[in-house]
């Protein structure tokens, strides 16, 4: 398959996407057919728990119309406008922070000569690996004031100790757990850049920076938006740090509240549905300026019919200081936090490093998670499901975001709209609307592993979305037109064109993918049945039996698992032509 | 005996499934063939069961196991720690031959499965163990528990046997704290003693703890403390404090030294911290504690529409003899301590008032309110 690009045209192709689809009807049904099941599966998936939100808020006790949730939940004593002020700092400041981070070491994966690049991205991955809990507490064990391992060796000496806790801890650790969303969207979108671009601007005599800013981030501007987008409604709509960091020096967001609602006997849905829909609100207003961003898409459209072959970019003499800059990052964001996992791992209880600490240590808490019988069931059971939502979630995105970005069917922007909308359901709220559901329909869905796998592509369907819409935005038209003038049918153009196309996003998509839903517990833990427990359930047991140090040996044991699964991603992908440049 | 409560818990609860949403999935389903939803006891388990309890005390055992063997299995639906759940499954499995299947979740989380579970007719669960809140909800809804009424509970005190369901076991709450930051003497001997400044900028406060606040609260003024003195107590407790979430992570920042003390967590979670050698204590010296505790019950009932119903009852019955061993070894009370039959050594307690559990959401929002405009005190 060659891929090509072109200079972006200065004005779109007036009418051929829209009349494409009236114009190929000759096709056959089969597209209406496929694109049609997608888009009801897609805004299915969606509905299902936005509508059961939206109902649970919007009545009283008696079942009638009532805004009493939002009178509890924005009481003058609620403290709304602190925790807004809060929220949109705390997801402003870490969507920043993993954006930079992700885009810096996407381009230096894609574009550079840096060597061990297969390396560079499964450790790229390991904060994501982390659930949040464990990464939160992870720093914890080293910047605590008191007892961090940090503190302890380096700090304390300086007489400087970090304070991990308050707004700023949360900002810069939930930015490092979410660098590697950012990365991922950004491999997608410097893969399908055309380099002879930026070669071009070089012979003219621009300069590195200018290049990278008049030329590099331009181009890849609908990667950046989308992934910007993602990284503010993910910050947004996380609890986990948060509560673990925030609480502390008496910082609430949103999320806190709505998993302190939902924590509370009696469970007050009314106020938890209130705070969830004020961030709806935030998301949909989020899209809408993305949508605003990316309007002019045709620009951007970096994938077309002249064949290109992608040359790294030597970095000369910068790359000493690329290289310096990486490891630090990883220093930080990856081994650090590994370490003191590894650390905490060995030991019966978490104390600070000291010879008697050494002492103590001891594999006791692998050979319990190993010899827990659940174990091996839980892992096989969260692959399978991971391996299933993945694909699947993969598949009806890169459909429903042809549908999105290639037609001009009236309405098509509800379904962009509707599909991110699962990013800031509860996961606790998710889980009560399907087992409202699915109690209810005679098919042999709950019990079984299919109500999880539907649980987990409900939540996975957002990102989903915005890696394929990404990767569907940069392929050029003519690529599509060419097919079809060629007799290609919509499904062959679809299979034999787009996907290899897209391919850099969507696998990127699917690693995400696979990988939060390894590790998501907020709407299993509700709806999995005995037998079919999945491996975030067993953690969350061990975060509930306050066996802090064996959550920590699983956690290490899952960053191996997990990497090795995105290793193994990468080799079948590029064997198949699907990822030149990460491999 | 809380209807009140549990009925508002119920609505808010079932208010997802009566509102717009739910009219438009039901209506979505109506021809899906919904089962009908108002919950009722099966027949089969009816019968078991009234063939178990119109025998004598000393036949019933017997009875059980032959109908239970037949059933062959149980679904224990429970919030009691993963490895003792475990632990006590495997006995029982063990000793009978019956298997059984646990879903184990948190306590909201397992009272959110029983009540969408049983509002849609297919309960999946045979018995149930969770704590004193839940599981009252659970009793209050019509046609959903039955009690165990076995040789077992025969001689518990009239404390452990509610509505419902009995109590078979229990925690205390009580303070906990760093043996490595409060040295000993330094150690909290009262309540009131958590307002003293020598535990400003240590302590710690879980931030859904207002059962403790309500606990506390009534019995400061059953002790003749005027509402005035309590809420300046409070005050100072909360003003030299910083909130946590959870009281496992609390406590592992507690062994870590991170904290000093939690003005307010429970005795099993210590017990079994400091069973692994962790620098932490909840009793003085004498192995005393000077706090009044506060038992908070972990209950068991039988589902009503139990599929296995014998197997259920005999789960019950062997959780209050035999399978006693394997909560108290997990630091848990016993059930005899609960309904107050049995001392337990060196500390006065009392189980938290049922008006307290009742009225949770007034002692919810106050408790938060409280903490949420609580300034930051300086360690001292």
């Amino acid at each position: 398959m060659s891929t090509a690009t072109r200079l972006a045209p200065r004005t779109p192709m007036t009418g051929s996407t829209g009349s494409r689809w009236k114009r190929s009807a000759h096709h056959g049904a089969g597209r209406y057919l496929i694109v049609g099941v997608v888009i009801i599966i897609v805004a299915y998936l969606a509905a299902v728990p936005v509508l059961y939100l939206i109902g649970g808020t919007f009545t009283d006790d008696a079942g009638a119309f009532s805004l009493g949730g939002f009178a509890r939940a924005f009481s003058p004593e609620a403290g709304a406008g602190a925790m807004m002020l809060n929220s949109l700092t705390f997801a402003v400041g870490s969507a920043a922070i993993a954006l930079v981070i992700g885009t810096a070491l996407a381009y230096v994966q894609v574009r550079t000569d840096t060597p061990g690049k297969p390396l560079l991205f499964a450790a790229s991955m390991v904060p994501l690996i982390i659930p949040g809990v464990l990464y939160a507490i992870a720093w914890i064990f080293l910047a605590d004031a008191k007892v961090g391992l940090l503190n302890t060796f380096l700090f304390h000496p300086l007489g400087t100790p970090t304070h991990v806790y308050g707004l700023g801890g949360m900002i810069v650790i939930e930015g490092l757990h979410n660098a590697p969303l950012g990365f991922l969207f950004m491999v997608g979108a410097f893969q399908g850049m055309d380099p002879s671009l930026e070669e071009s601007a070089s012979m003219s005599g621009a300069r590195g920076p200018a290049v990278l800013r008049r030329i590099t981030l331009p181009l890849v501007r609908p990667g950046l938006v989308a992934a910007g987008l993602l990284l503010f409604v993910r910050a947004l709509s996380d609890f986990e740090i948060p509560s673990i960091l925030g609480l502390h020096d008496g910082v609430y967001v949103f999320t806190s509240r709505i998993y302190f609602e939902l924590r509370q006997y009696p469970i007050d849905y009314g106020s938890a549905g209130a705070y969830s829909l004020c961030l709806l609100l935030i998301a949909g207003a989020g899209v809408g300026i993305s949508t605003l961003l990316n309007r002019n898409a045709r620009a951007y459209q970096t994938i077309s019919g002249k064949a290109f072959r992608p040359r790294p970019v030597s970095l000369g003499k910068a790359r000493y200081w690329v290289s310096a800059g990486i490891v630090l990052y990883f220093i930080v964001a990856v081994v650090l936090p590994l370490l003191a996992l590894v650390y905490a791992s060995l030991l019966n209880y978490f104390q600070p490093f000291s010879a008697g600490a050494l002492s103590q240590m001891s594999l006791d808490n692998y050979a319990k998670i190993f010899s827990t019988s659940a174990m091996g069931n839980a892992f096989k059971n969260s692959f399978i499901t991971a391996i299933v939502t993945a694909t699947a979630i993969i598949l009806l995105s890169a459909v429903a975001a042809w549908f999105t970005v290639r037609t001009k069917v009236r309405g098509r922007r509800i379904i962009d709209v509707l599909t991110f909308l699962p990013l800031v359901i509860p996961g606790l709220v998710l889980g009560v609307a399907l087992l409202f559901l699915y109690l209810r329909i005679p098919l042999p869905i709950y019990g079984t592993m299919l109500i999880l796998i539907i649980a987990f592509c409900t939540l996975a369907l957002p990102f989903g979305m915005q890696y394929a819409t990404s990767a569907m935005r940069q392929i050029s038209n003519e690529l599509e037109e060419s097919a079809e003038v060629s007799g290609a049918g919509w499904f062959t153009m679809f299979r034999r064109i787009l996907l290899p196309l897209a391919s850099g996003g969507l696998v990127a998509g699917w690693i995400y993918i696979a990988i939060v839903t390894f590790r998501e517990l907020s709407a299993a833990i509700l709806v999995y049945s005995p037998g079919n427990e999945v491996a975030s359930v067993l953690i969350w047991e061990q975060y509930e039996n306050g066996s802090f140090m064996a959550l920590a040996a699983i956690g290490v044991v899952m960053v191996f698992v997990l990497a090795i699964l995105v290793i193994v991603t990468q080799r079948i992908s590029s064997r198949f032509g699907l990822q030149r440049e990460i491999s | 005996m809380v209807p009140e409560t549990t009925n508002r818990n119920r609505r808010r609860i079932s208010r997802l499934a009566a509102g717009g949403a739910g009219v438009v999935l039901s209506v979505a389903l109506a021809g899906c063939g919904a089962p009908n939803a108002a919950p009722a006891g099966s027949a089969d388990a009816n019968s078991a069961l009234k063939q178990i309890n119109a025998l004598p005390a000393d036949q019933q055992r017997d009875k059980a196991i032959e109908l239970a063997k037949s059933e062959g299995s149980l679904t224990l639906y429970t919030e009691v720690a993963d490895d003792v759940s475990h632990a006590m499954a495997q006995a029982f499995q063990d000793k009978y031959g019956i298997t059984v299947n646990v879903y184990r979740a948190s306590a909201e989380t397992v009272e959110q499965r029983v009540q969408q579970e049983s509002s849609a007719g297919r309960l999946g669960g045979d018995v149930l163990v969770l704590g004193d809140g839940e599981i009252t909800d659970v009793a209050n809804e019509p046609g959903v528990l039955q009690n165990y009424t076995g040789p077992g509970v025969e001689d518990l005190g009239d404390a452990a046997v509610f509505d419902g369901w009995s109590a078979v076991s229990g925690y205390l709450y009580v303070p906990v704290w760093s043996t490595d930051r409060i040295s000993s003497g330094q150690e909290p001997t009262s309540w009131e003693d958590l307002a003293d400044p020598r535990f400003d900028g240590k302590m710690v406060i879980e931030e859904s703890d207002s059962n403790w606040y309500g606990a506390l609260t009534e019995y400061w003024l059953e002790q003749g403390k005027s509402q005035s003195d309590i809420d300046a107590l409070w005050q100072k407790i909360v003003d030299g404090s910083v909130v946590g979430s959870g009281h496992s992570a609390i406590m592992q920042l507690l062994a870590a030294g991170s904290e000093g003390i939690a003005a307010m967590n429970y005795d099993y979670i210590a017990a079994g911290q400091i069973d692994k050698g962790a620098p932490l204590s909840f009793t003085s010296e004498d192995g005393s504690i000077g706090v009044h505790a506060f038992i908070y019950p972990v209950g068991v009932g039988l589902f009503s529409q139990a599929k296995n119903p014998a197997a259920a009852w005999l789960f019950a019955d062997w959780l209050m003899g035999d399978g006693q061993k394997f909560l108290t070894d997990a630091h848990l009370l016993s059930a005899h301590q609960v309904g107050g039959d049995e001392p337990i050594e060196g500390v006065e307690t009392s189980i938290i008032p049922k008006d307290v559990i009742a009225d949770g959401t007034k002692w919810a929002d106050a408790f938060d309110s409280l903490l949420r405009k609580a300034p930051k005190a300086p360690e001292k």
